[in-house]
């Protein structure tokens, strides 16, 4: 009966998103960018796959000298394009998940307008750092860039969700100078309000929302504990203030374990018990080569489940959420693949770095996603 | 009508020295659709770094005016543009201007803001001394406490439930009060060597803590009354300040507008500068033109240049495919409107016939057909007009619907049918409901006549377009027509019994379907190109014959689809009953009810369904016959603030 229903709700959004999974790389493209001799020829290589648009936008110029950075951005603007693709044919509240989601560049992006004008950057060259936007974003990107300080930022955000999420912490950024402060806020909001819409879906949308979705919010949760005890030297109480206490999986308890002393395998097997396929692969590594192991492994957790998720019935949330998951993990596949290839690295130094060969083969790929 | 407005392409070569007042003039007379695509490759497209900055720069000012204006709280008025205006040199003095009034109200800002936070404070102070009230120790002894570890202040109301599980290592209480905006004043106490945690604890929850104004440390019986005279003092400075943005509004209000509009209208010009072609120092202008316009274009060019210019007026080209002319349509204003339901099919490309007229005429045709009631059309006709005159919204669809509302009403004459009442007005016509079979004949009569003109203006495209295969040996050119009028004409004379010679009509037919049959080939032999068989014999004449069938398919569907029209003044008639029997059940004022709700469920719901119809009718069959779309509108570049061509 569900299914009945969702079919017609998610017919022409699951149209949309099936067309553009048609267009992701192939294996055999894949390996033709990997075994490319430097990243001139991987570039013209990529110009003859879906992404030649982008790279036209990029210039022909470009292409015989490419520049990484700028080859980069474009990418990261074609997933940020990509998430929005579907939206239009979206019902309700998944509507304003999926929305959502894409809020996710604008967080970024104020996050290098915050560094860039708190380092005194020209306005120019912040805004060429970056993902462009368009229209979707109802920003003032160019006024924010062009803001003198921090709180001036602040203030140009009055009366928005951000501007209302980083006020709170302006007086403390006033006094100690950290941005921290005001990332950590931003990044809560933004969280929380996605955790919101997860739970305020129904039925299947909100199991398939959970299945992606809500074990994004929860690995991004735990891993931010782990980071700021193993990292930053945290205190508990901190560590909890600085972190979602509540999730799909994860809630306070589990917080409170990892702020004072659990290992990443220990909370991880609790909390995902026998869902993370590699997990006994932590026990040979010490907590902080753990975290970015467990890293990595979240991203091919994410890629397998899409995978599985397009192999089965085609008209709901799931499908949807699925290509985000294999749009994303490509383009940072894409980027990893970049960074190796203008660094001069041969093929088989990159491959460990690339989520999709790591979780196709299952075996250890994806290592340094972080 | 029924023609788009005739184009004329133009290449206007100036110097650089030109450049700017041209595209003044051009701009002020906003009947320029400018086309970079036509720049031929050997002038520079993107040469214009110099006026690509300017650009960017008019654009901050632009909204660097903006954010003053809104700071300020002036409304903008859109409308107007700036008489005198020189885009090389205007950026100084505006920036010049706006940095001077930018430093008034950044410190105006900066006094506002430490003034409101001052009175947040003292609000927050004045609570909590309130709240100290009752216990009889002073303010300066609660600082120092020797046992208890005491922290008042604010935290963000969202991170409250929060700091509460975060304290989980040591005894403490945290105790909210009042809420002020988006904080929460709290009171959190802990002992004296649990203390570096609770105030980590504070600060990670973005705790601010309560800063008493200096001297304050006595009892709070004693210190609440100078509390709030502070308090009073900081309002009255938040109100001096309000009058003084009145003040500065009053004196820079104006000067500030004018130049908004001259930063915009100097951002207009110097983005299109920067993307006309360069070679050299000649500069080149391309676009496309309303042919009535030409003269005036080409006055305004000579003028602004001291008739130095070239200005090179060319035809479009013939036969294309029409997609580079930008499209404007010439229709009368009460069918503008209609032209919003053709557009949401396709716009007209340039070498197209424009649908409109004829779309407006069969639309509300088809639609009052199907809604043939006085009551119903004319309750929806009211229904348009009130959505015509409501500000917001899609302006084109009240008419729409009103017109579609009134033929439903004169239907309703027709059908002598008022709220599906029939004992009250005289039918004129027909009752659909009583004679089904006439009402269904007349549905498929008035489909094959609007088959027919799709047909003829089919032909008038392709003879437009110099496409003579299409013309003559496609589906919907000459070979198509005279085979659809045979069957049509073959199954109305079998329907009513009329002989006709067997021989002539199977000729006909099989002579017709012959040469749509090969028409590939014949294609191909009328624009002499070689070899005339593509593919062979074989798979052409396989794909051929199966587009044959499917044509012979089409031609019954198509015709049969507009049974429609009398299925649905049928349905129109059951539910009307149906809604007067139910209220037939009921007396007084609650059969009344029944009958407006009824009326109401008609109007919205089956007025939406018929709607969907009359618009499936139009873009599948009619359209279907002679109309792509694919053109786009001609948009001339104008300064903004003034009126639209």
């Amino acid at each position: 009966m569900s299914n009945f229903l969702d079919a017609p709700r998610y017919a022409a959004a699951s149209a949309r998103v099936r067309g553009r999974i048609g267009r992701l790389l192939t294996p055999a493209q894949w390996e033709l960018l990997l075994e490319a001799p430097d990243l001139s020829t991987m570039v013209q290589n990529l110009s003859t796959t879906a992404y030649q648009p982008l790279l036209e936008q990029v210039g022909r110029a470009a292409m015989a000298q490419p520049d990484p950075s700028r080859i980069e951005r474009w990418l990261w603007q074609y997933l940020a394009t990509s998430y929005r693709a579907p939206l239009p044919f979206m019902p309700g509240a998944t509507k304003d998940l999926v929305a959502w989601l894409w809020r996710r560049f604008e967080v970024d992006n104020l996050k290098m307008v915050l560094r860039g004008v708190e380092r005194d950057i020209p306005p120019g060259r912040i805004r060429d750092t970056l993902v462009p936007l368009g229209d979707a974003s109802g920003l003032p990107w160019e006024s924010l860039s062009e803001a003198s300080t921090v709180p001036d930022v602040v203030s140009r955000l009055a009366g928005r969700f951000y501007g209302r999420a980083l006020e709170p912490a302006l007086d403390r950024y006033r006094r100690e100078g950290l941005l921290f402060v005001l990332e950590i806020r931003l990044d809560l909001a933004y969280a929380r309000e996605l955790l919101n819409l997860v739970e305020g879906l129904r039925g299947r949308d909100r199991r398939e929302a959970e299945r992606f979705t809500g074990t994004l919010i929860d690995s991004q949760n735990v891993l931010w504990a782990f980071r700021y005890r193993l990292y930053h030297d945290l205190s508990p109480e901190e560590i909890l203030n600085y972190t979602l206490q509540r999730g799909v999986r994860v809630n306070t308890r589990i917080l409170r374990e990892i702020a004072t002393g659990a290992s990443v395998m220990t909370v991880l097997e609790e909390v995902w018990d026998g869902a993370l396929p590699d997990l006994e692969r932590l026990a040979r590594h010490r907590d902080q080569q753990a975290l970015v192991e467990a890293e990595a492994m979240f991203d091919r957790y994410f890629y397998r489940q899409a995978k599985k998720t397009l192999k089965g019935y085609p008209l709901h949330l799931g499908v949807i959420l699925a290509y985000l998951v294999l749009q994303e993990t490509e383009i940072g596949d894409l980027v990893s693949l970049i960074e190796g290839k203008a660094s001069g690295w041969p093929a088989d130094r990159i491959g460990p770095y690339l989520v999709s060969l790591g979780a196709e083969a299952g075996a250890p790929g994806g290592e340094g996603t972080g | 009508m029924f023609k788009p407005t005739s184009m004329r392409k133009v290449n206007i070569f100036v110097s650089e020295d030109h450049v700017v007042p041209v595209t003044i003039a051009l701009a002020r007379l906003r009947i320029l659709h400018l086309d970079e695509g036509e720049i031929s490759e050997e002038w520079e497209t993107s040469a214009g770094a110099y006026w690509s900055r300017r650009a960017d720069e008019y654009t901050s000012l632009d909204r660097r005016l903006e954010d003053l204006l809104s700071t300020l709280g002036a409304a903008r008025k859109e409308h107007g543009q700036p008489e005198d205006m020189a885009p090389r040199e205007d950026a100084r003095n505006i920036e010049d201007q706006v940095s001077e009034v930018e430093k008034m109200v950044r410190d105006w800002q900066d006094r506002k803001r430490e003034a409101e936070a001052t009175e947040q404070r003292l609000e927050l102070a004045v609570e909590g001394t309130r709240l100290l009230r009752p216990l009889d120790v002073s303010i300066d002894a609660l600082r120092e406490l020797q046992y208890l570890h005491l922290a008042i202040g604010t935290i963000p109301w969202d991170g409250l439930a929060s700091l509460e599980k975060a304290i989980f290592r040591i005894p403490f209480a945290v105790i909210p009060t009042v809420e002020q905006k988006d904080r929460v004043l709290i009171f959190a106490a802990s002992t004296q060597d649990n203390a570096p945690i609770l105030d980590l604890a504070l600060k990670s929850a973005f705790f601010e803590p309560l800063r008493l104004p200096q001297g304050v440390g006595g009892s709070p019986d004693e210190e609440l009354e100078g509390l709030e005279q502070r308090l009073e003092e900081a309002r009255e400075r938040v109100e001096a300040l309000e009058d003084e943005r009145r003040q500065m509004l009053e004196e820079q209000g104006g000067r500030l507008s004018e130049l908004w509009r001259l930063a915009r209208a100097d951002a207009t010009v110097t983005d299109m500068v920067s993307r006309f072609g360069r070679h050299g120092e000649t500069r080149l202008i391309v676009g496309w033109v309303p042919e009535h316009n030409v003269d005036e274009l080409v006055h305004a060019v000579r003028e602004a240049t001291d008739d130095e210019a070239d200005v090179e007026i060319l035809e479009p080209r013939k036969g294309g495919s029409g997609l580079s002319v930008p499209t404007l349509l010439e229709n009368p204003k009460f069918l503008k409107p209609f032209e919003k339901l053709v557009s949401t099919f396709g716009f007209p490309k340039y070498n197209e016939i424009d649908p409109t007229p004829l779309v407006a005429l069969t639309f509300v045709l088809m639609y009052g057909m199907m809604f043939g009631d006085v009551g119903h059309g004319l309750l929806l006709a009211l229904g348009g007009l009130w959505l015509a005159r409501r500000h917001g919204g899609p302006t084109w669809l009240g008419p729409v619907i009103a017109a579609a509302g009134l033929s439903g009403a004169a239907f309703g004459v027709l059908y002598g049918s008022l709220f599906g009442r029939e004992d009250i007005l005289p039918q004129l016509w027909l009752n659909p409901f009583s004679d089904i079979m006439s009402i269904l004949i007349a549905s498929i009569v008035a489909g094959v006549v609007l088959l027919c003109v799709g047909f003829v203006l089919s032909l008038a495209s392709a003879w437009r377009a110099r496409d003579w295969g299409d013309l003559l040996f496609s589906d919907s050119g000459v070979a198509g027509f005279a085979l659809y009028l045979t069957l049509a004409g073959g199954g109305a004379a079998l329907l009513q019994g009329v002989a006709v010679p067997t021989l002539p009509l199977a000729g006909l037919i099989v002579g017709t379907g012959a040469v749509i049959l090969f028409r590939a080939p014949l294609n191909r032999l009328t624009a002499g190109q070689r070899p005339i068989l593509e593919k062979g014999w074989g798979e052409d004449l396989v794909q051929s014959a199966f587009e044959l069938f499917e044509t012979f398919i089409s031609y019954f569907t198509n015709s049969l689809s507009f049974v429609r029209l009398g299925a649905f003044a049928i349905a129109h008639v059951g539910l009307s009953r149906v809604v007067l029997i139910l209220s037939e059940g009921s007396s007084g004022w609650l059969q009344w009810v029944i009958i407006l709700i009824g009326a109401l469920v008609i109007v919205g719901f089956e007025g939406l369904i018929v709607g969907i119809q009359t618009l499936r009718l139009e873009y599948y069959e009619f359209f279907g016959k002679f109309f792509q779309g694919g053109g786009h509108a001609f948009q001339p570049f104008g300064l903004p603030g003034g009126e639209e061509t």
